[in-house]
């Protein structure tokens, strides 16, 4: 009998204790948006963060894609729902989703207003930087409750960032250009996490700060600033029209550097993997110089 | 008279295919009909119901006054200029409502400020042409046209700028604002209304602007106040115009489409010509948006590029039949 009333107990205690604590994370002006229970039925509104959801160990919870969330494989039997821009607002609201995470520059104003007004609940998140990754990871496993899994993944992910700080933080900046797209040629400003990912290993971008974090960029102006080390991603297109130029610092040091695939393209954990490509590219570079 | 009858039919038909579409718009998605006494459970039917008043009659709504807008402002200014090839984008109307929706997009501003931004704009550029057009007294069809065109012009160079400038995460919105898009479309009612008043201010006049096509001096001397009729059009057009751009983003081509396809089916005649515009506007546009929702769903398309494609071959027919006949 007091075995029973002890069970009795703790599950009372249990209950109340779920009731009393709800699942919370900050919203982008830092509100607190808040569930009752971890979502269940959740649709991502961004490849990035269908990345981050299925990262978490929350995959079996998400009900509903975007075009373009193509990793991991899985996430390409789910329902699609269309661009990221605008996403088929109908099919969404048949899925019943309990959760909607959103790209704070990518779904269009329209859209969260309409979700809003649905009475759907949507987190939206930055994803613009770097150090926005662990944030959203965190956010995304306390909101699907695997917190245990979301803060492993995203402690693992600043660990690694904190090395590859104190691995480079004395080693001689390398001036590098990163190549987006050739025609026109579009490249990153600092502030583009792709720059940031660059400052990580010590690589000076020759763009600097622009207002636009992608901008369109001359020929005349990198050849003027001389880099290094010019990297792309795949496909890399037009990627041999730097040879053209055999005194450019980067052609002379055979630094046209081709990173690994997708890796780089979207803030999410993954982006550790291109980083470290990135480095040991830069690093080839000093290599080269003390020789 | 008797040429009444068959206008006036054509009129009621009109109306049917306007109303049918309409239905059309609110039965069909990328979401299963469900039809509610055959519903099998209340849930379905709900979700079916939060759908059809919350998604798709904001959205036909705003796609039929859009349209009907231009149509009306599109008859108007093709009267005012006697020029067939006007439409009413010509007047740079559509160019200051861009600059300033796209100045908001890129500026990262909230959807209302979008709004506004293209509302500020479409005043701001018709302000200035009637400023500019209006001189010492002469007040000519040709000044009205250059300047509105080369504003018109001026305006697309500020455009392509932005767009050149734009990140790529706003330039999506941009373009698909440019096409004419209505999934962002605020509050349709405010354009309802404003088609309904809009057309009740310009129907009284449709005799007089039959008049006016033949000509500025023979309708003075048919005793038409010339003067104060080309400016309360213009001043119509300019303002529905402006309502419709707000509503849906620059929708081309139906502003020049509409009103020549009203002439094709009902004649010159001004009192049948200008509904009938409306309603064809209207319905071209709900088409539209209904094939951009639906043709490759879930991706959306921007309205705007539908209504070419479905107008062009429309009226290539009709042009085709009235040749020959």
């Amino acid at each position: 009998m007091l075995h029973r009333l002890v069970i009795l107990f703790a599950i009372l205690v249990g209950f109340t204790q779920v009731q009393a604590e709800p699942l919370c994370v900050k919203n982008l002006d830092g509100s607190p948006f808040c569930l009752s229970q971890p979502a269940q039925r959740i649709v991502s509104l961004a490849p990035h963060l269908t990345e981050m959801v299925f990262a978490v160990g929350a995959g079996a919870q998400l009900v509903g894609v975007v075009d373009h969330s193509d990793f991991p494989p899985a996430a390409r039997t789910l329902p699609h729902l269309g661009s990221y821009h605008q996403p088929d607002m109908e099919k969404l609201l048949s899925l019943k989703p309990d959760l909607v995470l959103a790209w704070h520059s990518g779904a269009s104003p329209a859209v969260l207003d309409t979700l809003h007004r649905l009475g759907l609940r949507v987190w939206v998140s930055r994803g613009e930087h770097i150090a926005d990754i662990p944030l959203e990871l965190r956010g995304i496993g306390i909101l699907s409750g695997h917190s245990t899994q979301s803060t492993q993944a995203a402690d693992d992910f600043e660990r690694e960032l904190h090395q590859l700080t104190q691995q480079y933080a004395h080693a001689r900046p390398v001036r590098g250009f990163y190549q987006i797209w050739a025609q026109p040629l579009v490249t990153v400003s600092d502030g583009h996490f792709i720059a940031e990912a660059m400052r990580y290993c010590g690589i000076q971008n020759i763009v600097g700060t622009t207002s636009n974090l992608s901008p369109t960029w001359s020929e005349e102006a990198v050849l003027r600033a001389r880099p290094e080390l010019i990297l792309t991603s795949p496909p890399a297109r037009d990627f041999e029209r730097w040879t053209r130029w055999p005194e450019l610092p980067a052609v002379k040091n055979n630094a046209l550097i081709i990173l690994p695939p997708d890796v780089l393209m979207r803030p999410t954990p993954r982006m550790i993997e291109g980083i470290r490509a990135m480095c040991v590219a830069a690093d080839q570079v000093r290599a080269q110089h003390s020789e | 008279m008797t040429s009444l009858r068959p206008s006036a039919l054509w009129l009621a038909l009109l109306c049917i295919a306007s109303l049918l579409v309409l239905l059309a718009n609110l039965a069909l998605g990328s979401n299963d009909w469900v039809w509610p006494l055959f519903a099998t459970d209340d849930a379905a039917w709900l979700m079916q119901k939060t759908i059809i008043m919350e998604l798709r009659l904001p959205r036909v709504l705003a796609a039929f006054a859009a349209g009907g807008l231009l149509a009306l402002a599109g008859t108007l200014i093709q009267v005012l200029t006697r020029n067939p090839l006007a439409d009413p984008y010509i007047l740079g109307i559509s160019g200051g409502a861009a600059v300033g929706a796209l100045l908001a997009i890129l500026l990262g501003l909230p959807l209302l400020m979008q709004h506004l931004g293209a509302a500020s704009g479409a005043f701001a550029a018709l302000l200035l042409v009637i400023a500019l057009a209006r001189g010492e007294g002469a007040w000519t069809r040709q000044r009205l046209l250059l300047t509105g065109v080369v504003l018109a012009s001026a305006l697309g160079a500020v455009i392509t700028l932005l767009l050149a400038l734009a990140p790529e995460t706003s330039l999506r919105g941009m373009l698909f604002w440019l096409m004419g898009d209505l999934s962002g479309a605020p509050a349709p009612w405010l354009a309802l209304i404003g088609l309904g008043v809009l057309t009740l201010l310009t129907l009284p006049w449709a005799r007089d602007l039959n008049i006016l096509t033949r000509g500025e001096a023979s309708a003075a001397s048919l005793g038409v106040a010339v003067r104060e009729l080309r400016w309360g059009a213009y001043v119509l057009a300019a303002m529905a115009t402006a309502l419709a751009v707000i509503t849906a983003g620059s929708i081309g081509f139906v502003g020049l489409l509409a009103p020549h396809l009203a002439r094709l089916l009902v004649g010159a005649d001004h009192r049948f010509a200008l509904p009938s515009a409306i309603l064809l506007g209207g319905s071209l546009v709900m088409l539209a948006d209904l094939l951009a929702r639906t043709l490759i769903a879930p991706q959306q398309l921007p309205a705007g590029a539908l209504i070419a494609l479905i107008g062009a071959p429309l009226f290539l027919a009709l042009l085709y039949r009235e040749g020959k006949a």
